[in-house]
């Protein structure tokens, strides 16, 4: 393990080449270029603030299209990253029959080249809270933070899935349900207060939003975002994330990314039978 | 000298699993069965291969396709890991298995440099050193800048190459890639090949192409079914390889020879049973070449004739006197045609007639040519023809049999009767191989046709 992941170190250069290339390829030809990952949040500012304003007003959540905005950038983040990486060894399947390189350096570079343009994103994002009169506080400061622990747990089920994808195909088929399952289960287009403290399925009493939380690493991580840049749904300023969650989150990731690296390094060697 | 590679009693093995579950469905569905059916097959690509590989040396590993020797490469690349065994490599290894591995089509050329060589582990800052001089091998000067989808494949190929060889590795590892590009190409190929070889660098090169392994390696590992069949000196492990190519050969060109005869006898039937019942009557029609059965207009029939005389079988005899289908260049053969005259003939003529496979007709004699006039009582008989040395050069070729009058209406007459090859040690051009020897001066030197085959050069001594 020690061995492959200093073998990674060497491979650094290739993994930027391959975000390049990824970046690159994705607005070759096309008029605005990497313009797009600019855009692309502020048309999609665009159409929450009419659906949200004028069809579906709501009036309990102030700022309601920074609200859905704050949430559903680091999810398209997560969803585009794991929907690359998952077919990122099958779909290299070329590569890895031919040339000898460390094979993480495929999901790996998959989740920064989504992360490049995530970021590229947020810096939409900023104006926009000065606009709606939020602004940023000494909270923002902690987003380098939060986006770490997403990468962290995003890595780890990348590893996970372009690994199983390899030995079964249906694992990108199925990705497709589970992510919007996932989507509907992590509070991004409404904000975790409504769901409810307790409820009884099947005659069990249970926490909801806790589970939520204590199960939806995801959840803890929007919920994060959205204290630091967005604020309280009371209208609040932004505050400082809820530390005891985001702590427990830190530490699932950093256990998923450690199982991800095993599983992965343990099938690596067959990839190239496989795929 | 030190050791560069070293593989210790490697096997290989692959699981082939036909219908093995690809799905989450069928694993559910499979999942309970599994452990009651062989699902899996295994199959050892390689067993318990072992060789060194010294550094400076050019090794070729040659075999059929599906020996296994591309496998053995990949697994010096660290492409495939061993199921058993060991391999150690000593120096940067360089691969050439695929070229141009990565290439984007929507990036430039220049992008696709730089994404390539890291792919193959060569650094920006390295590649950057190199950029002009691998441009310039490729000879895309002009391109550099354009995306790489307006490149043509020979511009690709040549693009690919000239990365994966501009980085100095200490072992380069080839697998058929030259076959690759326009000849102008392949011997600049070859040319760096041969460079790398002379700088002392370590080489390991998979090819079909038997000529390219003799002038290029110093060394080869014949490789079959998995197994190291022979090693040592590249001349001669392959001739060992052709010997045992050639006698496969034998075997195939002998069934089918034996598939198309039944087939034919088939078809036949019915009209040999009409011509040697009213063998008189038959006569007449004689002059009319294609028999009425002829399957296919358009087709040019493979066999006719009145049938009065019949050519029960051909062989080629060898050296040894045993039938072949492989011949060796400058081998003596015999033709032996066997007939059934059903009645007397006077007016006879035995003939053969030789041809390559791409058609060309490169001898016929019979024996009205070659004023000798023959009659046959009627029964059974054999005609010999004797070459003491056959001296075609190596190629596929196919042998026409017939027996006819001298005006030439065919008593028996068929084309492409067998096929047989011509194998040789040699690689020299046209058709003929006629006894030679070189002198410079006053020595006579190099080899010779007729060292070996023919007795009349050992006679006068």
């Amino acid at each position: 393990m020690i061995k492959n992941l200093r073998e990674l170190v060497k491979y650094r250069e290739l993994i930027r080449n391959l975000v390049v290339r990824d970046l690159k390829a994705r607005y070759k030809s096309s008029v605005l270029g990497f313009l797009w990952s600019l855009v692309n949040p502020l048309l999609m500012m665009a159409v929450f603030s009419v659906v949200f304003t004028y069809m579906m007003p709501s009036q309990a959540v102030p700022h309601f299209p920074l609200f859905v905005l704050c949430g559903i950038l680091p999810w398209n983040f997560f969803t585009a990253s794991l929907m690359g990486s998952t077919n990122s060894i099958v779909a290299n399947g070329h590569l890895i029959k031919k040339v000898y390189f460390a094979r993480e350096v495929l999901p790996i570079s998959t989740v920064l080249a989504n992360l490049v343009n995530f970021m590229l994103a947020l810096v939409v994002l900023v104006p926009m809270l000065y606009i709606a009169g939020i602004g940023l506080t000494q909270w923002a400061l902690l987003l380098p933070l939060v986006i770490l622990v997403q990468v962290i747990f995003t890595l780890g089920l990348a590893l996970i899935l372009s690994t199983l994808n390899v030995f079964y195909r249906d694992t990108a088929m199925i990705m497709d349900v589970l992510l919007l399952a996932w989507f509907f289960l992590t509070p991004v287009m409404y904000p975790i207060d409504i769901l409810p403290a307790q409820a009884t399925v099947l005659g069990w009493q249970l926490p909801v939003q806790r589970l939520t939380y204590i199960l939806n690493p995801m959840a803890s991580l929007i919920a994060s975002y959205r204290s630091i840049l967005y604020g309280s749904i009371q209208g609040g300023p932004p505050g400082p994330p809820a530390f005891d969650f985001f702590l427990r989150t830190t530490l699932t990731a950093l256990v998923i990314l450690a199982l991800g690296y095993w599983v992965f390094s343990r099938h690596r060697a067959t990839f190239a039978e496989e795929v | 000298m030190t050791t560069a590679i070293q593989v210790e009693h490697v096997s290989k093995r692959f699981v082939l699993r036909t219908d093995r579950p690809r799905s989450l469905q069928e694993l559910v569905v499979n999942g309970l069965h599994r452990s009651n059916h062989g699902h899996r097959q295994a199959f050892w690509a390689l067993r318990d291969v072992s060789f060194t590989v010294k550094e400076g040396e050019a090794l070729g590993l040659i075999g059929e396709n599906g020996s296994g020797k591309s496998t053995m490469l990949k697994l010096i690349a660290r492409i495939l890991e061993p199921s058993s065994g060991a391999i150690a490599t000593h120096g940067r290894v360089a691969a050439l298995l695929e070229l141009g591995a990565g290439f984007h089509p929507d990036l430039t050329g220049r992008d696709n440099i730089y994404l390539n060589g890291s792919i193959l582990g060569i650094s920006r800052r390295e590649m950057a050193l190199k950029f002009d001089e691998v441009v310039a091998f490729a000879e895309l000067e002009r391109f550099v800048d354009v995306p790489l989808k307006h490149y043509s494949s020979g511009m690709q190929v040549r693009l690919g190459f000239s990365i994966a060889t501009c980085i100095d590795p200490e072992i380069l590892l080839i697998d058929e890639v030259l076959s690759v590009g326009d000849e102008a190409f392949q011997h600049k190929c070859l040319d760096r090949i041969n460079d790398f070889r002379a700088q002392g660098r370590t080489i390991v090169f998979v090819s079909h192409d038997l000529a390219t392994v003799n002038e290029l390696c110093d060394r080869a590992i014949w490789i079959e079914d998995g197994e190291v069949k022979g090693q040592g000196l590249t001349r001669r492990v392959v001739d060992q390889y052709l010997i045992s190519v050639g006698q496969k050969e034998n075997l195939q060109f002998a069934a089918q020879h034996e598939r198309e005869v039944a087939e034919a006898s088939q078809a036949e039937a019915p009209r040999v049973a009409a011509a040697s019942a009213a063998p008189v009557a038959a006569e007449p029609a004689a002059q009319a070449a294609p028999p009425p059965e002829a399957p296919a207009p358009e087709e040019e029939p493979k066999h006719w004739g009145t049938g009065e005389i019949q050519i029960t079988s051909v062989r080629l005899l060898g050296p040894d006197g045993q039938q072949t289908y492989l011949l060796r260049c400058g081998d003596p053969l015999t033709i032996e045609i066997a007939y059934t005259a059903h009645r007397a003939a006077e007016d006879v003529v035995f003939g053969v007639g030789i041809y390559r496979s791409d058609g060309l007709f490169c001898y016929g004699t019979n024996t009205d040519m070659e004023q000798l006039p023959i009659s046959l009582a009627a029964g059974p008989g054999k005609a010999l023809i004797r070459f003491p040395r056959f001296g075609f050069i190596e190629g596929t070729y196919s042998l026409d049999v017939a027996i006819h009058t001298a005006k030439g209406a065919a008593y028996d007459y068929y084309r492409e009767y067998l096929t047989f090859a011509v194998r040789s040690r040699w690689q020299d051009m046209g058709v003929f191989r006629p006894a030679h020897r070189w002198h410079i001066g006053d020595d006579p030197v190099g080899h010779s046709a007729l060292e070996e085959h023919d007795p009349a050069e050992e006679a006068p001594r």
